[in-house]
């Protein structure tokens, strides 16, 4: 690790730890709050439409996966908090693993409604399943965390998401440029070209929705603790969609544009709140804005370091 | 070539914390500043949320119709000792989400005295433990049973729970004497809650449940499936749990598969638009509610007056519930001032039913509105009108 990096990280963690002391409105540290939690849900996100080119339109059914998981085993079984979002990060999980082995056939746009079907399918369990969801009525008064004996406040729960964000990020840079990150690029640039090599596409397109379901669950996982409050209405179509808009906003492919789209996308509609409600307007027309002028997304000048990667793998036959 | 793009991304991250960090500091401070200097010049506070966009939009414009009329109407008389009452709005989508946020911004106001709250009851819940934390009292118009369970402090239900609603039609059916029902409601927490109700209500007082169906808000069009079934049931009842649009098209299905059945529901089917869209098909059709604006009652009559005149338009149940927690809430703040923990033991403890243009209100142990009575009303030559024995 180079000197600069070091300073880098140093003055990272020490703002980190800094800012949530010198922010004294509860009104803004529940928004940084979001605004990680939504963060760790794009990182997932990313994994499957960013790096491996996978069109999802189900991402909130893993979030839900991960909010009712440690909601109810917490609830019922009186599972420690801890354990509780450890396995509905697991569940998240196997919920990836479920979606990836129906949709390994499809790609684009059939991939596309099959994850929108997936996504409503998870929805239509919550609202029915009654005796184990509590149904349309959701879980209100969800356990908060406590550490030695002290509840939770907001900057306690915003230490703890931003060290959760941290991990994801890390492990969500590891991936991208590990041997995983490369081969998920190389299925989303070239299918065919990628199974020529002998990559194993099934394989990692179902790793690919594992990983990208594990963040959502843990956002899920603490989002449940945080609120104290679930209920369907919170892992509609409408998040999924919002998730994509976040990683086209950023930057797909990029890592971290897609957090720069989650930051956006949170704060601004709240900066625009004295619009009331004209701000999904402005906010629509900025996403309009930007896709017209910035089609990479807003991170997404990186872009450049694909390009020479594309034309090295360039087809047989094209003529550059 | 990956050095440098990981490096630019650690630096990347600095400058997003960093941002993010100046955004909220200045708006943390920035959202108090301007607020304390309105209160100072005569100002009373209240937050306002409901959705304005979305598919629940036409009730929450309503709600917000309602408490600004109210408003409107006390500022005139010269305010609440003296102060104006300023409506902070804000527009929650229906998403718990936001309603989340929007209570998160409400509680870090201090100049805010109290809110008027969600629309939908999952909006409400998840904004109840913020307004707890924050001592910030909220009058909500949710429906959901789980309100009485949680038993928030600060939170109060002005409009009328589903129990309440669900066990008096039932009381009404058996009086007409109908004890086979069919129940087709809505499949979310206020259908649901109904259908709850009206079943076990059903089967204390003695009579059978034919079967119940349900159906998705906005989605299901067809329902000649369901009536079919319901025919073959063998009811001599239905219950609808739900609202107008979807009411309407069981109306005009019923109609062209030749079903005659009575028809009762609640203040979800109680609207000028289940008569529009339904036509002649929904002649005869009874459902409870909490006022019809034809009723020969001043204080109701000088609502609606002045509600055409502002507005143009006939209110609803929703504009009603809100025009009443408004003028509540100024009550209140006269009799005790604008201390929210004394706004809170005071509307926990009513010495005296407020009485509003929805009726008597007191709130009970687990801070819902506690109602004598509902008015029984029937669709009649294309009108509502009050039910005649």
């Amino acid at each position: 690790m180079s000197k600069k990096r070091l300073t880098q990280y140093v003055l990272l963690a020490v703002l980190l730890v800094l800012v949530p002391q010198f922010v004294r409105s509860d009104y803004a540290l529940h928004l940084m709050i979001m605004v990680a939690i939504y963060g760790i849900l794009v990182l997932g996100l990313e994994i499957i439409l960013g790096q491996t080119g996978l069109f999802s339109l189900g991402h909130a059914a893993f979030f839900g996966m991960g909010s009712y998981t440690s909601a109810l085993l917490v609830m019922r079984l009186g599972m420690p908090i801890w354990l509780g979002i450890v396995l509905a990060v697991l569940a998240s999980g196997i919920l990836g693993f479920l979606l990836g082995f129906p949709t390994l056939r499809l790609r684009g746009d059939y991939l596309a409604i099959a994850t929108l079907g997936f996504g409503e399918i998870f929805g239509l369990i919550l609202v029915n399943w009654d005796s184990l969801t509590h149904g349309p009525m959701g879980i209100p008064g969800i356990t908060r965390p406590e550490i030695f004996g002290v509840v939770f406040d907001k900057r306690m729960y915003l230490y703890l998401i931003v060290l959760l964000f941290i991990l994801a990020l890390a492990a969500a840079f590891r991936i991208s440029n590990s041997f995983l990150g490369r081969t998920f690029r190389a299925i989303r640039d070239d299918e065919d070209a990628a199974e020529f090599l002998g990559i194993h596409i099934s394989k990692y397109k179902i790793l690919a929705f594992i990983i990208g379901g594990m963040f959502a669950g843990l956002a899920g996982g603490f989002y449940a603790h945080y609120v104290t409050f679930i209920s369907p209405d919170s892992f509609t179509y409408e998040d999924s969609e919002t998730l994509l808009a976040m990683v086209f906003l950023g930057g797909a492919g990029t890592v971290i544009g897609p957090v720069v789209g989650a930051v956006v996308l949170v704060l601004l509609p709240e900066l625009l709140s004295f619009m009331v409600q004209w701000r999904m307007l402005v906010v629509g027309v900025i996403m309009v804005l930007v896709m017209i002028f910035r089609p990479q997304g807003l991170m997404g000048g990186g872009m450049k370091f694909l390009k020479i990667k594309k034309k090295e793998v360039a087809r047989i036959g094209e003529k550059e | 070539m990956l050095k440098v793009h990981t490096k630019r991304s650690a630096a990347t991250v600095i400058a997003v914390i960093t941002a993010l960090g100046l955004i909220l500091g200045g708006c943390g401070s920035g959202g108090n500043s301007p607020a304390s200097s309105s209160s100072a010049g005569g100002k009373l506070d209240i937050g306002w949320v409901a959705p304005l966009t979305g598919s629940s939009a036409n009730d929450g414009q309503q709600m917000l119709n309602g408490a600004k009329l109210a408003a409107k109407e006390i500022n005139d008389a010269g305010g609440i000792n003296g102060k104006k009452i300023n409506i902070v709005a804000q527009d929650d989508k229906a998403d718990p989400k936001e309603a989340a946020n929007i209570a998160n911004m409400f509680a870090g106001n201090k100049h805010l005295v109290a809110v008027l709250g969600n629309y939908n009851s999952s909006c409400g819940l998840a904004g109840a433990p913020v307004y707890d934390q924050a001592k910030l009292p909220m009058i909500h118009v949710g429906t959901s049973p789980v309100f009485s369970q949680q038993n928030h402090p600060y939170v109060f239900r002005i409009s009328v729970t589903d129990a309440f609603q669900g066990s008096f039609v039932t009381q009404w059916m058996f009086d007409e004497g109908h004890k086979n029902v069919a129940i087709i409601y809505e499949n979310d927490d206020y259908g649901r809650g109904l259908k709850d109700t009206v079943s076990s209500e059903i089967q204390k007082l003695g009579g059978k449940v034919a079967g119940t169906w349900s159906y998705m808000l906005g989605q299901t069009r067809d329902y000649t499936g369901i009536l079919t079934d319901v025919k073959n049931s063998g009811a001599d009842a239905i219950f609808i749990g739900g609202l107008y649009t979807e009411g309407a098209l069981i109306g005009k299905q019923m109609q062209g598969l030749g079903i005659k059945l009575p028809v009762y529901g609640t203040d979800g089917l109680y609207e000028e638009s289940l008569i529009k869209l339904g036509g002649s098909a929904v002649n005869g059709w009874k459902v409870s509610g909490l006022f019809l604006p034809t009723e020969n009652d001043p204080k109701l009559q000088k609502f609606i007056k002045s509600y055409q005149e502002a507005y143009h338009s006939t209110p609803g149940t929703y504009a009603a519930l809100d025009f009443d927690a408004m003028n509540l809430l100024a009550k209140v703040i006269k009799t005790v001032g604008t201390d929210r923990e004394k706004i809170q033991a005071y509307l926990a403890k009513m010495p005296e039913p407020f009485g509003g243009v929805t009726g008597n209100i007191v709130f009970n142990e687990h801070h819902d509105a506690v109602r004598k009575t509902l008015k029984k009303l029937v669709v009649k030559d294309s009108k509502w009108q009050l039910f005649q024995q």
